[in-house]
């Protein structure tokens, strides 16, 4: 049976959160319609791979029964993150079976615990591709995770979940990791708004590691005023004077708070925009080249510029991803390889036998790649790419298809976001519709990219093309909650 | 190692090296690990073919360590929980 809580889960984080602070909807109404659409819907999406019912239904007690916690700018928001997050009481999976056998987390991820103390309400853990190493969310072990908008079609990963659960109205806002691609491939795929902040902003302090070296985290969300509340909830220096000292993300730069709510209304006025040709045009589809191009002209954008040495800057990710990744899984490679995802054990192998001199060669042509486009960024405030080459793919499908090239799928979905999350810049991906005529119902994401710590100009840009109507996120039809 | 490195080569380390490291590979996984380790050899050759002085550094930097760290894990209620 319908809950009178139901309609508010078509509206978006914000608009929860108000309806709470004032009374006009319970954290334990919102709590049910949202456990309830989750049960109604995950059969097919297949997102969830933890439903924490009765935790979230403390939590939302808790809330009711307190004036001042429910005040917070997330009262009641029910919210779900990547398994590779920590979460009290559970191993921490990340897609993987290996963990199924690793010790329950004695404490939540420190971003999960930064959005409950700002009221929002933990609902579940989301499906992904083992140990982050994919762009499809294909798990053999869970399933895979379908995408909202056609279910016979990819979600994207490796945090498929997040994107799905999101576009599938299961969840508002959610969480997921980006090394190569992880929150802008799915956010492209399953037509939402998604975050990856510059390297070294949000604390990963609590989540499984995939490559240190590259791995973000960030949000995912229906509507940009949600998607920068949440980053800004999450920013900040994690506390080191306590004793004991709390454990501390040694690839966080310790920032302090940059607001960007309150910075959206400024729009894009003054900014300088330019499109990213050679690579970024060469790996694209048609339907990609045709979003960008929308949101180019939408936003004004006079200049083409190319990034020196991206084919490196992809090369270097690529090798340093395998190297790093692997190393953490040597001893499981040895003992129990088969009990890998079939889809990359042969990948992770081969990593494990990267020779350090091309490893440590890669980090030196990464520096040298930023360096390079950091000139880029003299000229320019914002660049536009695609964020993937094409829309979501049948599930089990092997290549995609980019003019008259046919490219092996799997690696190839993270060509266009690779090269950005390489050198750690900030970029909002912002979902595009109707740009495959052929696949009308689909959508497709395009980057917005800005030069490192500029997350504020990323976000003004979203929320201009959100204000035209052009990028929007809204809940697939099939699964609008009733 | 050669960016030219020729299959039969390629295919001598991955063995030697999967030995040595005590991975013993499947004939099921060995097909894909080969495939998979070309992919990583052609992305070394672009590597090794970008033009880099003496003087350019590794993107990884080393901060010393004043305070030891806590354990991985902590108990529930720190400073960001409610």
């Amino acid at each position: 049976m319908p809950s009178e809580a139901s309609p508010w889960l078509g509206q978006d984080a914000s608009a929860m959160a108000q309806a709470v602070r004032t009374g006009q909807l319970s954290a334990s109404a919102l709590t049910e319609a949202c456990l309830q659409h989750i049960g109604q819907s995950n059969p097919q999406l297949n997102a969830f791979t933890a439903v924490l019912a009765e935790r979230a239904r403390q939590r939302a007690r808790l809330l009711d029964a307190d004036p001042l916690l429910r005040q917070g700018p997330l009262a009641g928001v029910p919210f779900a993150v990547k398994n590779l997050f920590d979460i009290a009481d559970l191993p921490t999976l990340a897609g993987s079976r290996i963990e199924r056998d690793s010790p329950p987390a004695s404490a939540d991820a420190l971003l999960v615990r930064r959005l409950e103390a700002a009221g929002a309400v933990l609902v579940g853990a989301l499906n992904m591709d083992e140990y982050a190493y994919g762009f499809t969310t294909e798990n053999s072990h869970e399933g895979p995770c379908r995408n909202p908008h056609d279910t016979a079609r990819i979600a994207g990963g490796s945090s498929g979940g997040s994107g799905a659960a999101v576009a599938g109205g299961q969840v508002p806002l959610s969480l997921g990791s980006d090394t190569n691609g992880s929150i802008r491939v799915p956010a492209s795929l399953c037509g939402v708004f998604g975050l990856k902040p510059t390297f070294g902003r949000l604390p990963r302090t609590g989540s499984y590691p995939f490559v240190s070296s590259l791995d973000h985290l960030g949000p995912f969300a229906r509507s940009v005023r949600d998607l920068a509340l949440a980053y800004d909830l999450m920013q900040g220096p994690e506390a080191s004077q306590r004793h004991p000292p709390l454990a501390r993300d040694p690839g966080c730069a310790q920032r302090p708070l940059q607001a960007c709510s309150p910075l959206l209304a400024q729009g894009v006025a003054g900014l300088r925009v330019g499109v990213l040709g050679g690579w970024f045009e060469e790996q694209a589809g048609a339907p990609a080249r045709r979003a960008v191009q929308q949101v180019a002209q939408a936003l004004g954008a006079t200049t083409r510029h190319e990034l020196p040495l991206v084919e490196a800057g992809r090369a270097a990710a690529f090798v340093i991803t395998n190297a790093e990744a692997a190393s953490g899984h040597l001893n499981d490679l040895r003992r129990r390889a088969d009990d890998f995802e079939p889809l990359s054990r042969d990948r992770f192998l081969a990593g494990a036998l990267i020779p350090a001199a091309w490893v440590a060669r890669a980090q030196r042509v990464r520096l040298r790649y930023a360096q390079a486009v950091a000139t880029v960024f003299q000229q320019v405030d914002l660049l536009l790419a695609p964020a993937t080459p094409c829309g979501a793919t049948p599930i089990g499908a092997e290549t995609l298809q980019i003019g008259e090239r046919r490219l092996p799928l799997r690696p190839s979905m993270g060509l266009l976001t690779q090269p950005l999350s390489c050198i750690g810049l900030p970029v909002c991906s912002v979902p595009v519709w109707g740009c495959d005529p052929e696949l009308p119902h689909l959508p497709i994401g395009v980057q917005l990219i800005a030069a490192p710590w500029r997350e504020d100009l990323t976000l003004r840009a979203a929320a201009a093309l959100e204000a035209l109507g052009l990028a929007r996120a809204p809940i697939a039809p099939d699964f609008l909650p009733r | 190692m050669s960016p030219d490195i020729s299959p039969e080569a390629l295919a001598r380390y991955v063995d030697a090296a999967a030995d040595a490291l005590g991975l013993s590979l499947t004939p099921v996984q060995r097909p894909g690990v080969l495939a998979f380790f070309g992919m990583a050899a052609r992305f070394a050759a672009v590597l090794e073919a970008t033009e880099l002085h003496p003087h350019d550094e590794s993107a990884l930097r080393f901060e010393p360590v004043a305070v030891p760290p806590a354990p991985p894990a902590q108990p529930a209620g720190g400073d960001d929980a409610l």
